[in-house]
């Protein structure tokens, strides 16, 4: 009780004692708390085309299976999300969606003080995204925090590398957005220049948390090293239909959203293993085709970096969903997917493996599917599932969901198997059974 | 004999002038559907707001929302961009579609979970789309049929209405057997009658609220479809309708569906 005090006072901050009247509160928890105000009470009164207030609420528990210790094996959280767009015109968009979240754990705390999140740990008050959007004819141009997402294929994919991750829980892991300029320009033929003009880091699991990994006797966890704000990033995507393919080849010169180490002593006998950012270059190219019913995706791309090793990795996976499979409205939709990758220069900054989380899918088959039983889409079972070919890794999540205008409930299990020097069964503590309720308004 | 010779060459120039759409007893079955859609489609695009409810025979209803932008192309390589606005779990589900003359469509799915699109199969036809009683092959037609596809036969006339029966030519993929489409006297599409390919009724799809131009350009304001099958009916409204803005071709394309606006 007495931490969670501490990581409250931390963006709260109290009056010295003997001193009525209110907490100081930073600008941008004042902005938050506005916007979530309105948006609640706005969006049955003021909703239309001008304005469209909106407010995502999600809570999600899990208990996980293993623990020995009663007060670590249970997990809670709430998170709120309250959004506003606004057009005054066809051509322009505002738009900004806070991010309030708070756990059990304490993997979230403190709150942001700038639009650039500069720490690698999740905020309980955060700015998800907030941008100006402005189209004339053939160019668009966005400016402000914006999540990208330039993936093909699915999880994995050498085109998608503009966000950083939060990989706080590994197996919920999501962009995260970025200040950034980024010009859109033509229609169906189009391309895509983004520059980013200071660097955010990705948030890693926590140490001392569940998510982290196990290290051996002689090697201790670190922070990560955060670079200076002033690192800038320049992505550029180019893409067409031809026949019916889909064509996208990408450019980017930045750093890569799971960061590289580097060992630092602490003593004759012991290091410090640091997650460092390294300046890398990535050329990918993907492809897309429906072919009947099914549809083809497929990315490759080669990864230049600085200091680590380089390499190509080739994703591709095939999908399709069936209707009437045993009721006339059901459906079920299945995607197949394999990655892989081939090391074109080692140069290894440390001298064992590490966990380069882009690359955790390499030599594994991925599966994703999920039977809905009515049109509706009011109830379905999903089954996600990964199995490394080479080390016999597995990860296993059959859920079922529940959806009803604008709640969606979803309860599974989630299960990591394989030699802990595997990375799922390095993971293997940390099986689950989970519920998820979200509400959106 | 002057004036009876420019009487009757005037009479003649009136008839010949196309006062009016030719009489639909006059034509085949062919091209009173044709005849239909090439009216209908006498814009270059239009955007649709429209209200779906869904009807349980057990007193259940789920209603829903979308924008729905069409370029109609005299080539028929038409564009369909729809945008779901409610309910709340469904905003931001889209769907574009880029319809072509001689090969499979092309399709992109935007959910409103993820932030990217993702393309496609089009491929099947008969799945019901979004929960409503429209199967995907459906809301293609709601914009226009290719004629080169079915071979059509007169059933009857009923009314003032043609009952045309439309059959998939060989080859083609449909959903149904056989459709049977009432037009009426102003190339209107009044009714639909959709068969399985065993010859049993699936639904009954029902074109009111009918509005006509001076050019003979029709618009139905409802459509509402009985599922015999399912016992479910859907009722579509469209409750706005801008057509011949010139939309803008950023409409029709993945930027426009991975975004925000409407």
């Amino acid at each position: 009780m007495a931490d969670r005090v501490d990581r409250i006072d931390r963006f709260i901050p109290l009056p010295p004692s003997g001193e009525p009247g209110m907490a100081q509160i930073s600008w941008p928890i004042r902005l938050l708390c506005f916007l979530s105000l309105f948006s609640c009470l706005a969006q049955p009164v003021i909703a239309g085309e001008l304005m469209r207030p909106g407010v995502t609420v999600e809570t999600c528990g899990a208990a996980y299976l293993q623990s020995k210790d009663p007060a670590e094996s249970q997990y809670g959280e709430l998170r709120v999300r309250p959004r506003l767009e606004l057009t005054p015109r066809d051509e322009v968009l505002f738009l900004i969606e806070g991010d309030f979240r708070a756990d059990t754990r304490g993997y979230a705390r403190d709150s942001l003080d700038s639009v650039v999140e500069r720490t690698g740990r999740r905020w309980i008050a955060n700015l998800r995204e907030a941008y100006a959007d402005g189209q004339h004819g053939w160019l668009r141009m966005r400016v402000g925090k914006q999540i990208f997402d330039w993936s093909v294929t699915d999880t994995v994919s050498p085109s998608d590398n503009i966000s950083p991750r939060d990989w706080t829980d590994v197996l919920e892991s999501e962009r995260v957005g970025v200040p950034a300029v980024h010009l859109h320009l033509g229609y169906s033929t189009f391309a895509d220049l983004v520059f980013v003009p200071w660097f955010t880091p990705s948030k890693l699991p926590v140490l001392g948390g569940r998510w982290e990994r196990d290290l051996p006797p002689v090697l201790v966890s670190a922070e990560q090293e955060i670079l200076g704000r002033d690192h800038s990033q320049f992505a550029a995507r180019a893409g067409t239909t031809w026949e019916g393919f889909d064509l996208g080849i990408v450019y980017y010169r930045g750093y890569a959203n799971s960061p590289s180490f580097k060992l630092e002593p602490v003593s004759l006998v012991k290091a410090r293993l640091v997650p460092v950012y390294r300046l890398e270059q990535v050329y990918a190219f993907s492809v897309s085709r429906a072919v009947g019913s099914y549809t083809l995706r497929s990315e490759v791309g080669h990864f230049n970096q600085r200091g680590d090793d380089d390499f190509v990795q080739v994703v591709a996976g095939i999908d399709r969903e069936w209707s009437g499979v045993l009721r006339p409205v059901d459906s079920f939709y299945a995607l197949l997917q394999y990655a892989d990758e081939a090391v074109t220069r080692h140069e290894s900054p440390v001298p064992f493996e590490t966990i380069d989380f882009r690359r955790v899918l390499n030599k594994s088959v991925m599966l994703k599917s999920h039977y809905t039983f009515d049109s509706e889409r009011q109830w379905t079972l999903q089954l996600e599932a990964a199995l490394n070919l080479d080390d016999g890794g597995s990860f296993l999540e059959p859920a079922l969901v529940w959806r009803k205008r604008n709640i969606e409930w979803e309860a599974g299990i989630d299960v990591l198997s394989g030699n802990r020097t595997t990375f799922f069964g390095g993971y293997g503590r940390n099986d689950r059974v989970y519920t998820r309720v979200t509400c959106k308004f | 004999m002057t004036r009876l010779f420019m009487l009757l060459t005037a009479s003649a120039v009136l008839a010949l002038s196309g006062a009016g759409p030719c009489p639909a007893e006059e034509l085949s079955p062919e091209a009173i559907i044709s005849r239909s859609w090439e009216l209908f489609r006498q814009v270059p695009d239009e955007k649709e707001t429209v209200k779906i409810v869904v009807a349980y025979k057990d007193g259940r209803r789920e209603e829903k929302k979308l924008v729905r932008w069409t370029r109609f192309d005299p080539g028929h390589e038409d564009a369909v961009t729809i945008k779901f606005t409610d309910p709340p779990l469904d905003r931001g589900l889209g769907l574009l579609t880029l319809r072509h003359a001689s090969r499979q469509d092309d399709q992109w799915l935007k959910l409103p979970s993820f932030k990217k699109v993702r393309k496609i199969a089009a491929g099947e036809q008969e799945k019901y789309f979004a929960g409503t009683d429209f199967s995907h092959e459906d809301i293609r037609q709601l914009i226009g049929e290719r004629t080169q596809d079915f071979n059509y036969g007169l059933s009857r006339s009923e009314g003032g209405s043609r009952v045309i029966e439309a059959a998939p030519g060989d080859g083609v993929e449909t959903g149904y057997g056989r459709r049977l489409i009432w037009v009426n006297e102003q190339f209107a599409i009044t009714k639909v009658e959709y068969y399985d390919p065993k010859g049993e009724l699936i639904k009954t799809q029902t074109n009111s609220g009918i509005t006509l131009s001076e050019k003979g350009l029709w618009r139905t304001d409802r459509v509402e479809v009985e599922n015999r099958l399912l016992q479910r009916k859907t009722t579509l409204d469209v409750e706005q309708r801008e057509m011949g803005k010139g939309l803008s071709p950023a409409i029709f394309s993945k930027d426009h569906l991975e975004s925000e606006r409407l």
